[in-house]
């Protein structure tokens, strides 16, 4: 296992923000975000050309090339035209050092270890024991987090919804148009939690990827904490048209 | 874990103090040292090539600190030459070797003098037959066209040359070895010359280097020139054997005249990064030239080729085949153009290449290209990239064979194409081998 080698000083980096370092003769580049760090390889999986060049926005990374977009917690490729993640790379925040440990290999299924800063920037830095111990500690609670948690509310839940893709256009369903309504009721069997129902539509009555589509919906609400049952139904009235994607997805698939 | 190069190694750098150093140390005609000089002049004014141009696109150059690089006044101590892998098994009728650029060995056939082959090293041959080396000398490669080619035509050293007077045909093998230590630099040029109606075998290869892991790793800026005359016949091998620590940067190119003929087979098993820029320029009525190549990489190598077929006059053939195969988080880059002239009716050009991965994190780019402006012409290229037969290893399995063996036979199957059209055995058996060795079990 490779050792964790110093590679900038938590103030080099702002936030938002990212740099590109040299771990063990490869490039790594480095990302500072709500309070994080966050380290990647420094290439896109679908060109092979470098990646941090692109624009950062939020927890994503978009390639400067093509446009295919990587999560930085974790390398997962999120758009087209990458279908395979990155790797990502361990992160810790020691004294006032961040820290990058290169990864085997790529696995896109939890996210990597990654360290919260233990002062702002900005802020006197703690004293460097307790700034370690702060570090350390926050490095072992990154085990790969299998649920999302936040407030539930229907643009969370539109947000969520958003990484169900359609497989062959490559946009999200949101996106699409494709999301007519979403309800939330509070559980009858369970204190605290929601009962969720989807109201979508497909582009026709006969779209092959609506079991997929359909699947995809369940399985991303069903991960959020406060979610005890996901509903989703199919309605073909008012049918769909393209008047329902977003500037983003006609963009994207090049109708103006 | 990023290191400083270690100050010994650091010997000059590549500037001007250094160029005249190289011009003092051997007394050699004018023309040599003003060819250099030039050479200097477009070097100065080149930065690293530009990562947008389409040669160097797949090229990551970030990690290549070039100041780190020098000449070593003479070979480090400790620096020693690696065995060459393409020596056993044949009889050599001539041999150079050098280490950290200074030939440490010089041979040829006291009979094949007689016939008046010249083979040696440049420092000797340039000295005493300068007139009849001087019209070939750099007048294949473009000393000018990139930062690398313009540092090697500036800095070489160590050069090998094999002259072949008209109507000598020499049955048996020559060998260059270019060998460097840890740290080392590397910027022999290689030069050969085939008069009307000669033959000649001529197998080059390099050794040594640090490993990936090490901090020196070594530096290789090569240039090879070809010529091939009129109805000459050329079997020219370049084996690329360094060790992974190894950035090696190579120019190649060949001329074919009429009638002429070239079977030029490239092996590439080590460096960290490679780029090779290999061209054929067909010249003259029916040449003909076959392009082979054999990769295996692995750990994480990537290795990229440039390759040209150019077709300059009419009626004459070219014939590629690269083969690679890929392990680990290695990375293969093949962008093959064929180009045919105008005047160049009747062209017959083929390329082809087929990368097999055997892991996962492996990559293999492919890109063939065609510009023809002739209109009677016979152009086709084709490109395969795939992963093992689960199927084959399962087969081989159920006849006794375990996966590593399973493995090993499918790989071996997998080059058999290009091997059988490597008509030199013991490079053959050469690579086949060193290729065995290097597979591990396919995942």
């Amino acid at each position: 296992m490779a050792d964790f080698i110093r590679v900038a000083d938590v103030t080099e980096i702002p936030d938002p923000g990212k740099t590109l370092v040299e771990v063990d003769g490869e490039m790594v580049a480095v990302f500072h975000v709500e309070g994080r760090f966050y380290a990647i390889d420094d290439v896109c999986t679908h060109d092979g050309g470098p990646l941090a060049d692109g624009e950062l926005r939020d927890h994503k990374i978009s390639c400067p090339r093509h446009g295919a977009k990587f999560d930085i917690r974790t390398g997962a490729a999120l758009t087209m035209p990458a279908v395979r993640a990155t790797r990502a790379h361990d992160v810790k925040v020691e004294g006032n050092g961040v820290w990058v440990r290169l990864r085997a290999d790529a696995t896109a299924d939890g996210p990597a270890a990654h360290a919260t800063a233990t002062a702002a920037p900005t802020a006197t830095p703690a004293s460097p024991a307790a700034a370690t111990s702060d570090a350390s500690s926050s490095h072992e609670a990154a085990a790969p987090a299998a649920t999302k948690s936040g407030p539930l509310s229907e643009d969370s839940i539109r947000e969520m919804l958003k990484d169900v893709k359609d497989p062959e256009l490559f946009v999200n369903i949101v996106d699409l148009g494709l999301v007519y309504g979403v309800t939330l009721t509070p559980a009858d069997d369970v204190p605290g939690k929601q009962k969720i129902s989807v109201d979508m539509t497909m582009t026709s009555p006969a779209c092959p990827a609506g079991p997929q589509l359909i699947g995809d919906t369940k399985r991303v609400l069903a991960a959020h904490a406060d979610v005890s049952a996901v509903e989703v139904r199919i309605v073909m009235d008012p049918p769909w048209t393209p008047d329902r994607m977003t500037e983003a997805a006609r963009d994207h698939l090049g109708i103006f | 874990m990023t290191t400083a190069i270690a100050p010994e190694v650091k010997t000059g750098g590549f500037d001007r103090e250094a160029l005249e150093q190289i011009i003092a140390a051997h007394p050699l005609p004018s023309w040599v040292a003003d060819h250099r000089r030039a050479a200097l002049e477009a070097f100065s004014s080149l930065g690293l090539p530009d990562r947008r141009s389409e040669n160097w696109m797949r090229t990551d150059l970030r990690l290549f600190k070039p100041k780190a690089w020098g000449l070593r006044p003479k070979p480090a101590a400790g620096s020693t030459v690696a065995e060459g892998l393409l020596t056993a098994g044949t009889s050599l009728v001539g041999r150079i070797v050098s280490l950290d650029g200074h030939v440490v060995r010089e041979e040829l056939d006291p009979s094949l003098a007689k016939r008046g082959v010249l083979f040696g090293a440049a420092e000797t041959l340039l000295a005493e037959h300068g007139d009849a080396i001087k019209p070939h000398w750099f007048s294949v490669i473009d000393s000018k066209s990139d930062y690398f080619a313009a540092l090697h035509a500036a800095f070489h050293r160590a050069s090998a040359i094999l002259y072949v007077p008209a109507g000598v045909k020499i049955a048996d093998p020559l060998h260059v070895m270019a060998a460097i230590g840890e740290g080392g630099v590397d910027t022999s040029h290689v030069l050969v010359v085939l008069g009307e109606g000669a033959e000649a075998t001529l197998l080059t290869e390099t050794a040594g280097g640090g490993a990936a892991a090490s901090a020196a790793g070594g530096f290789h800026c090569g240039g090879t020139e070809i010529v091939v005359g009129r109805g000459a016949f050329l079997r020219m091998v370049n084996l690329q054997n360094w060790n992974t620590g190894v950035w090696h940067f190579a120019r190649q190119k060949a001329v074919v005249h009429e009638n002429g003929r070239l079977q030029w087979t490239l092996g590439a098993l080590g460096s960290r990064l490679s780029q090779v820029a290999q061209d054929v320029a067909l010249a003259g009525r029916h040449a003909d030239a076959q392009v082979n190549g054999v990769m295996f990489t692995e750990g994480r190598q990537h290795l990229v080729y440039n390759t040209l077929q150019h077709h300059e006059a009419p009626s004459c053939k070219s014939d590629l085949l690269y083969k690679g195969a890929l392990q680990d988080r290695s990375r293969l880059v093949w962008r093959g153009m064929i180009k045919v002239d105008k005047a160049a009716q009747k062209t017959d050009g083929y390329q082809r290449n087929d990368n097999l991965m055997l892991s996962n994190e492996s990559r293999a780019d492919s890109i063939p290209g065609l510009e023809i402006e002739a209109d009677d012409v016979r152009c086709t290229h084709g490109a395969t990239s795939g992963r093992v037969d689960a199927e084959q290893i399962f087969y081989a399995q159920a006849r006794g064979l375990t996966a590593d063996e399973a493995a090993r036979l499918v790989v071996a199957g997998f080059f058999q194409q290009v091997f059988d059209r490597i008509t030199i055995e013991p490079v053959r058996d050469a690579l086949a081998r060193a290729i065995g060795s290097r597979i591990r079990r396919v995942s």
